[in-house]
């Protein structure tokens, strides 16, 4: 058997960068990668030696390209796509929608409708939403909403969960498209981020927490046992009484579960 | 005629379905430079989710072509968990041309046409096959799921066809479900007793604001009185039920311009149900009706389905008022609530379905499962 060894060129060669600025940097200790001249990694090298994969094994450009990105957030295909379009809008018409489809996204309008308004967000808030790993329909609410910078400055630097952040992009962008100022939308100086989150969803369903809170203010008021913790709680589209009752012996259960049949009947009377 | 011809901008017709009826017909309607013969669905590219610009340009671009799967589909509601109707879907067109903010369709549709299945003969084919094992049981066959029944009537003629076939099934029904005043075309056909038209209603000032390019609410029902005037069965389905802050002003005007013209004999059911919609849907209507439309600004949570409703008290309020309403203007008027769970029929009608009477037969069990030992192929996924 014959092993060929990979051929390497001078950096200098490499009249062309692909530079969509990449989160993670190429390790020094590889050989930067090219395809036909073009710089694939390595951006921020001006010397040594470059492995071109086109030279080496005629791989087409997404080959090469996905085989040193494997995983790409979609801020970073965002980026990679703004240069596409601009600089190499061949390679970017031959071979878009199967680079886009090897990271699982179908190139359709709507994609490239997020894809374009990611590209020109501010890096900041790109690099929240790959760490946040936020998808094309997490951030749909913002591609028809009016711009949102400042709110989103304030968003991304709270401490919220992804489902925490993907609703509450979602309730502030209805929110300011029914009306209300961004001044309003952000997190008071001193509110916590699950306050402020709490706030959100609030001032979105305003009379459905009006209810809840009236509810829950009212079973507060109703004789429950001892050493029973009663809360009015909200499932989905139904809301409804948690009850938890710490009982010591049967007796002590029967005249608790006695008590709470009355409350059962003070709560028909209400309704 | 003119008014729906000019909702298109363009007619594509499959090759394979030049020689069809439907066909000859739009021929004859459009202007020919309208009409372009291909060979392949126009813009091919557009697949998958659509955005809401393609989802809106496909309202105005007509695709004729055959349907190549199969016709005949058991109601959504039909599963677990639900209590629904016995209601077969006879699905020959897919996107409507009018625009409804809360439309169903946006969840779902992935093509960025507006078609109509030119092979309707296939379908009353297996509507045959199927009449071989069930002549006999009482089944309702509707039009209006994933197309509007009549709103493209006049194009395509399909009712006077369906109604025909339907002469030969007399214990089978046929449902046109519109929010058209599309009739006139088909009145005149002879039928065996066995076809209901059913309009979808809401209150004018939810029409005028959420059901753009339908008819009003009075186009509606003076279609409905030519048609039960013509020997046609009447039904009547206040579907989505959408809150307001003038609601039961607006819902209470509804029912009284229902029960001022018309008995509750002349309608053979009601059905009310209220504003639902799959989680996905929202960025769609966001972006294509603003925040300026009573459903976009909803306050609505994640049901046991996965939909998007109105809190569970908010729904048992609005279908009480409703099935208040229509009893106190008279008793007999029979009424059921469309996609909803048994616990709200409990605690709205104060009994499941399956236990009042005058339901028994829209719900009957026996149906369903006759109708399921036919079936080849399970329904489409975004029914589920």
């Amino acid at each position: 058997m014959v092993v060929r060894g990979m051929s390497l060129i001078p950096i200098v060669q490499c009249d062309r960068r692909l530079d969509f600025s990449p989160r993670a940097v190429w390790p020094m200790a590889m050989p930067a990668v090219a395809w036909r001249g073009i710089l694939l990694t390595g951006f921020e090298r001006t010397s040594g030696d470059v492995l071109d994969l086109w030279q080496n094994n005629r791989c087409t450009w997404v080959e090469a390209f996905t085989s040193v990105y494997p995983s790409l957030g979609l801020a970073e295909l965002a980026r990679l796509h703004r240069i596409l379009a601009s600089d190499y809008t061949i390679l970017a018409y031959e071979y878009g929608e199967s680079l886009f489809s090897f990271y699982g996204l179908r190139w359709n309008d709507r994609l490239s409708q997020t894809i374009k308004w990611l590209g020109t967000a501010d890096r900041e808030f790109q690099d929240w939403v790959d760490e946040k790993k936020l998808g094309a329909r997490d951030l749909a609410p913002l591609t028809s909403a009016p711009p949102m910078n400042d709110w989103l400055k304030n968003l991304i630097a709270l401490p919220l969960s992804k489902s925490q952040v993907v609703k509450a992009i979602e309730n502030g962008v209805d929110l300011h498209m029914m009306g209300r100022p961004l001044t309003e939308l952000c997190k008071g100086d001193t509110e916590t981020a699950e306050n402020y989150f709490a706030r959100l969803e609030t001032m979105r369903r305003p009379q459905t927490a009006g209810r809840d809170q009236a509810q829950a203010e009212e079973i507060l008021k109703w004789p429950w046992p001892a050493q029973t913790r009663a809360e009015w709680r909200r499932q989905g589209d139904q809301a409804g009484l948690e009850i938890h009752l710490r009982a010591v012996s049967p007796a002590d259960l029967k005249k608790k579960l006695e008590r709470l049949n009355s409350i059962g009947d003070t709560w028909s009377c209400k309704t | 005629m003119q008014d729906l011809i000019a909702k298109f901008d363009r007619v594509f017709i499959h090759a394979d379905s030049v020689d069809s009826l439907v066909a000859q017909r739009v021929f004859s309607l459009f202007p020919r430079e309208q009409i372009e013969v291909v060979t392949e669905r126009p813009f091919a590219k557009s697949e998958g989710e659509l955005s809401a610009q393609e989802f809106s340009r496909s309202k105005r671009m007509l695709y004729l072509c055959k349907y190549p799967g199969q016709f005949f589909k058991r109601c959504p509601g039909s599963r677990p968990g639900l209590a629904c109707c016995n209601y077969f879907v006879l699905n020959w067109g897919l996107q409507c041309d009018m625009n409804c903010s809360y439309c169903y369709l946006q969840s779902f549709i992935n093509t960025p046409v507006l078609t109509v299945y030119s092979n309707l003969d296939d379908a009353l084919l297996e509507l045959e096959d199927i009449g071989k094992t069930m002549r006999d049981h009482a089944l309702r066959v509707g039009t209006g799921e994933t197309v509007d029944s009549l709103s493209l009537d006049e194009i395509t003629l399909y009712s006077r066809r369906l109604i025909s076939f339907f002469r030969d099934y007399p214990k089978w029904s046929l449902e046109f479900k519109t929010k058209s005043a599309k009739v006139d075309q088909f009145l005149e056909s002879p039928h065996a007793g066995n076809v209901i038209v059913s309009w979808s209603l809401n209150a004018q000032p939810i029409i005028t604001s959420e059901e753009h390019g339908t008819a009003s609410l009075e186009e509606r029902l003076a279609a409905a009185r030519r048609a039960s005037d013509r020997g046609f069965k009447l039904a009547f389905h206040i579907d989505p039920m959408i809150w307001h802050p003038e609601w039961r002003e607006n819902y209470s005007e509804l029912v009284r311009q229902i029960t001022s013209r018309f008995t509750p004999k002349e309608v053979s059911y009601m059905s009310v149900g209220a504003l639902r919609f799959q989680p996905e849907q929202r960025h769609m209507m966001r972006e294509r009706f603003g925040l300026n439309s009573h459903v976009t600004r909803a306050e609505t949570f994640a049901g046991a389905d996965g939909k998007l409703r109105y809190d569970a008290e908010v729904r048992q309020e609005m279908f009480k008022h409703i099935l208040d309403t229509f009893t106190s203007a008279d008793p007999a008027w029979r009424i059921f609530m469309c996609m909803e769970t048994p616990e709200t029929w409990l605690k709205t009608a104060g009994a499941s379905p399956f236990k009042d009477d005058a339901l028994k037969d829209l719900f009957d069990p026996s149906v369903l499962h006759a109708a399921s030992r036919v079936e080849t192929k399970p329904v489409q996924s975004f029914f589920t």
